[in-house]
C-alpha cells in the first residue's frame, strides 16, 4: 500500500511503542502530532505519559531525554527543526555522546533525536539548514538520513533499537513522498549503503533529501548524454559505508558526491578523502562535489533556488565528470 | 603557411615497423586534430593514425605498401604559426635541428626522424600541455593499468584535460599492442608469413599453453534449457536469441555462487606483456585479483583467428538486454570494432563451436583468466529412465579447463556443479 514518508515514520513509532514499553516519545506538541504530524494519533493510542508534550526549550528537553535514556527508557525526542539543535548541543555532544565512554561502558544512552533538515521553499536562513556534518564530527553519535518512505520506516526502527544515541535527520521535502512499504515488519541495516540505481560510467554518492533528485538527474543524464551513473544512498553518515562506494568505484572509476548542505567542511569532503585514501588507484578523474553555496539560505524563493543544488546542476556535474574531467 | 612533419607515433610496445595500407585523406585536404588520416598495418593490427594537429596535408611522403617505422615522416602538415611555434617548443622530433624558436618555420625532417626515435615517444602535441620537463599528468587508474602491463606512460598520449592520460588512453595502447580489432579478410596461404592476427594469437596461445591447467567434464540435460529458449524466442521474436545467452547467464550465476573462480591471475608486475608467457616458469608467484564484476568472455571466430569480447556485468543484465548486447558485441568483434574495455576483465570465457561442432572438446585457458568452458553440440542421447524405458534426451557436454594455480579440483567441480544445476533447471536465469 502506498504510504507517505510521514505515515511510514508513524508506523515505525507505532510498532516500536507497541513492541517495547520502554519506548517513549518526547517533544514540543508531539501529543498533538508534532511539527509535521508524524506523531499524530499516537498519544490517543499510548497515552500522554508515553507520548509526552514538553516545554519549548531544546536544551532542557534534550537533557530530559538523555537522563531518561540513561535511566532505562528508550526516548524518541522530536526537535522541530535541525536549526534548533544548536540549543541542544551541550546535552548531545558533551553528555549523550560521551556517557558510554566516560563510564567505562557502564552507561548507555539509547536515545533517538528525530529532527528534520533542508530547504523546502521560503523557510529562510534559520529554518532551512542542513547541519549533519557537525553531528557526524562527534564520536559517539550515530547520524541517520532516510531518503524515502521505506527507508524512513526501516531506519527509524533500527535507530530506536540502537543502544547509542542516534540523530535521525528527516527532510522537509520528503514528508509527502509516497511509496509501497513492506507488508511485514522490516528493520533496515544500519551502516550499509544502498545502490539505488546501477550504472557503469560514474558513481554518485548522496543521502537523505537529495536522493530522489539525484536519481532523476541520473535518468536525465542517461537519456540526454548516454551517461549511465550508479547512484548510492549512504543511508547513514555514522556509520559510513565506504566499502560500497569503493566497490562501485572499481567499476566506474569516477566519483561525484551530492548533498544539500554547503560544500565547505561537508560530508562530501569526508567521503572524498576516505575514497582517496583507500582507493586512489581506482580514480580516473578528480572527485567532484555538488552542494549548496557557502551562504545562509535566502528567504526569496528565486535566491533559494540559486544557492541549492538542483537536477540541472547535478546533470552538469555528471557531464563534467565523465566527459571533461 | 609553416609546415611541420607528421610523424608515425609509437604503435605499441613491441612494434618496430608497419606497412602503409592507405591514406584516408588526400594531399591538399584539410584535416582536424585527432582525425584518422592514414591506415598502417603492424604485425598485430591495422591501426588508424590520427593527425597530431589541425592543418592541411601539404605533401604525402609515404605511399601504400611502403614500410615505415615509428618516428618516420608520413606527410608534411601545413599548420598555423602558433601551432608551429608550440610544436617547436616541445622539441618535437623530426624538426630541423638547426631550427630555433622564432627561426625558420618550414622543416624537412625525414632524415633526422629516426635518429630522434626515443624522444618520439613523447606525444607530439598536447593541448595546453605542461611545459617541457614538467610532471607527466596521468590519472591514478591509468597509472595502475599501465604499470600492470609494464607500459611506460611516455608511450601513451593523454586525451584528458591538459593532456592528462586517462584509462581509455592506456586501454587504447594496450589494444593496439595486444588484441587486434582486425577487419582483414586475408586467407591463410602456405609459405606466406602469418597474418597479423595469427601472429598475435601465437603469442597469446603459447602463453596459454604454459598455464598449468586441468580439465573436468559433465553432460547436461538440455530439455528445459531448449524449452526456455523457445519461450524466449516466442516472447521476444525480434531478439537474436542464442543458446550462448543462456550459457553466459548461467556462468554468471555460477560465478556468483562460486566466487573463487571469478579471479584474474596477474603475473609479477615487472613483466612486460610480451614476456609474460616466458616468465611464467621463471616467476610463478603472480597475484590473484578478484574480478571487478561478473564478466563473461565469449570466443568469436573471425577471418584469421579468434577474438574474445567480454560481456560485462552479465549477472546484472536481464536476458533480453543480455541477448542484445551479446549480438552487438559479437558483431563488433567480427568487424574489428570492439571498443575500449570490451576484451578485458573476464575470469571465465565460453567457447561454443555450435550446432555442427564436435560432441565435446577441450580449450585452453586464456592468460590472466581462470577458466575456459568448452561447449559441445547439443545432441540426442538415449537415457534409461527409472522405469527401465529408454528415451531420447537432448544433452550437451561441458568441458571446463581451469588454471590450477588459481583453483583446485574441488572448487572447479563445485563451480561446474552449480553451472550444470542452473542449466538443467534454468528458471533462475529468468529472475534477473
Amino acid at each position: 500500500m502506498e504510504t507517505s514518508y510521514t505515515e511510514a515514520l508513524r508506523r515505525a513509532l507505532d510498532e516500536e511503542l507497541a513492541r517495547d514499553p520502554a519506548v517513549v516519545i518526547l517533544g514540543e506538541d508531539v501529543a498533538a502530532g508534532g511539527a509535521f504530524g508524524v506523531t499524530r494519533g499516537l498519544a490517543e493510542r499510548y497515552g500522554v505519559e508515553r507520548v509526552r508534550n514538553t516545554p519549548i526549550s531544546e536544551a532542557a528537553i534534550t537533557g530530559l531525554a538523555v537522563g531518561a535514556a540513561v535511566a532505562g527508557l528508550r526516548p524518541v525526542l522530536e526537535v522541530m527543526f535541525i536549526d534548533f539543535i544548536t540549543l541542544a548541543m551541550d546535552n548531545l555532544v558533551n553528555q549523550a555522546a560521551k556517557y558510554r565512554y566516560m563510564s567505562g561502558g557502564q552507561l548507555s544512552v539509547p536515545l533517538v533525536v528525530r529532527t528534520q533538515a533542508g530547504a523546502a521553499g521560503g523557510a529562510a536562513a534559520q529554518h532551512s539548514q542542513s547541519l549533519e556534518a557537525w553531528l557526524m564530527h562527534v564520536p559517539g553519535l550515530l547520524v541517520v538520513t532516510p531518503s524515502s518512505p521505506c527507508e524512513a520506516y526501516g531506519l527509524l526502527k533500527a535507530a530506536i533499537r540502537q543502544d547509542d544515541p542516534v540523530v535521525f535527520i528527516e527532510h522537509k521535502r520528503l514528508y509527502s513522498k509516497r511509496e509501497d512499504l513492506p507488508a511485514s515488519e522490516w528493520v533496515a541495516p544500519l551502516g550499509q549503503a544502498r545502490v539505488v540505481r546501477a550504472g557503469v560510467d560514474a558513481t554518485v554518492v548522496t543521502y537523505g533529501g537529495m536522493t530522489p533528485l539525484v536519481v532523476d538527474a541520473a535518468a536525465r543524464a542517461a537519456a540526454e548524454a548516454g551517461i549511465d551513473a550508479e547512484v548510492i544512498d549512504l543511508r547513514s553518515l555514522v556509520p559510513l559505508d565506504v566499502d560500497t562506494v569503493v566497490q562501485s568505484l572499481q567499476r566506474t572509476h569516477r566519483l561525484l558526491v551530492v548533498h544539500e548542505a554547503v560544500q565547505n567542511g561537508g560530508v562530501g569532503a569526508e567521503v572524498a578523502a576516505r575514497v582517496a585514501e583507500v582507493a586512489f588507484d581506482e580514480l580516473d578523474a578528480p572527485i567532484l562535489r555538488v552542494g549548496a553555496a557557502f551562504t545562509p539560505i535566502p528567504f526569496a524563493p528565486e535566491l533559494e533556488r540559486a544557492v541549492l543544488p538542483d537536477e540541472q546542476r547535478i546533470v552538469s556535474a555528471l557531464l563534467r565528470l565523465v566527459k571533461e574531467a | 603557411m609553416p609546415t611541420v612533419p607528421f610523424i608515425l607515433p609509437p604503435l605499441g610496445l613491441t612494434t618496430e615497423q608497419a606497412e602503409v595500407v592507405r591514406w584516408l585523406r588526400s594531399e591538399g585536404e584539410q584535416v582536424q586534430e585527432g582525425e584518422p588520416v592514414i591506415e598502417v598495418e603492424t604485425d598485430k593490427a591495422v591501426v588508424e593514425v590520427e593527425a597530431p594537429a589541425a592543418g592541411v596535408l601539404q605533401r604525402l611522403v609515404v605511399g601504400a605498401g611502403e614500410r615505415v617505422r615509428p618516428g618516420d615522416v608520413l606527410a608534411e602538415l601545413g599548420v598555423d604559426a602558433e601551432t608551429a611555434a608550440h610544436w617547436l617548443s616541445l622539441g618535437q622530433p623530426g624538426l630541423n635541428p638547426t631550427a630555433a624558436p622564432g627561426g625558420p618555420t618550414s622543416f624537412q625532417g625525414a632524415g633526422t626522424a629516426r635518429a630522434a626515435a626515443p624522444a618520439g615517444l613523447v606525444p607530439p602535441v598536447q593541448p595546453q600541455g605542461p611545459a617541457e620537463g614538467s610532471r607527466l599528468r596521468a590519472s591514478p587508474a591509468a597509472r595502475r593499468l599501465a604499470r600492470a602491463h609494464g607500459l611506460p606512460l611516455t608511450a601513451v598520449q593523454g586525451s584528458g584535460p591538459q593532456g592528462r592520460i586517462q584509462l581509455r588512453d592506456v586501454e587504447r595502447v594496450i589494444q593496439a599492442a595486444g588484441q587486434p580489432p582486425h577487419d582483414g579478410d586475408l586467407p591463410l596461404v602456405a609459405g606466406q608469413p602469418l597474418p597479423p592476427l595469427r601472429q598475435a594469437l601465437v603469442q597469446t596461445l603459447t602463453a596459454s599453453a604454459r598455464i598449468p591447467q586441468f580439465w573436468i567434464e559433465q553432460a547436461v540435460d538440455c530439455t528445459r534449457l531448449l524449452a526456455g529458449l523457445d519461450e524466449l524466442r516466442e516472447r521476444w521474436p525480434e531478439l537474436p536469441w542464442s543458446v550462448n545467452d543462456l550459457l553466459i547467464k548461467a556462468v554468471a550465476c555460477a560465478l556468483q555462487v562460486q566466487p573463487r573462480l571469478n579471479c584474474l591471475y596477474r603475473p609479477a608486475p615487472a613483466q612486460t606483456a610480451d614476456k609474460a608467457g616466458a616468465d611464467l616458469l621463471a616467476s610463478p608467484a603472480g597475484r590473484l585479483q578478484p574480478a571487478d564484476g561478473v564478466h563473461v568472455g565469449l570466443v568469436v571466430a573471425v577471418a584469421d583467428g579468434v577474438v574474445v569480447p567480454v560481456l560485462r556485468a552479465a549477472d546484472r543484465l536481464p536476458l533480453p538486454q543480455l541477448a542484445e548486447r551479446r549480438a552487438a558485441l559479437v558483431q563488433r568483434a567480427r568487424t574489428g570494432k570492439l571498443a575500449r574495455g570490451e576484451w578485458t576483465g573476464a575470469a571465465v570465457s565460453i567457447s561454443n563451436l555450435g550446432a555442427t561442432g564436435p560432441d565435446r572438446f577441450q580449450a585452453l585457458v586464456l592468460p590472466e583468466q581462470t577458466a575456459m568452458l568448452a561447449v559441445g553440440r547439443i545432441r540426442p542421447v538415449p537415457v534409461v529412465g527409472p522405469d527401465g524405458r529408454v528415451t531420447s534426451q537432448p544433452q550437451m557436454t561441458l568441458t571446463l579447463t581451469v588454471d590450477h594455480r588459481v583453483a583446485d579440483g574441488m572448487e572447479a567441480a563445485a563451480f561446474l556443479r552449480s553451472l550444470v544445476e542452473v542449466l538443467v533447471n534454468p528458471a533462475p536465469l529468468w529472475a534477473t
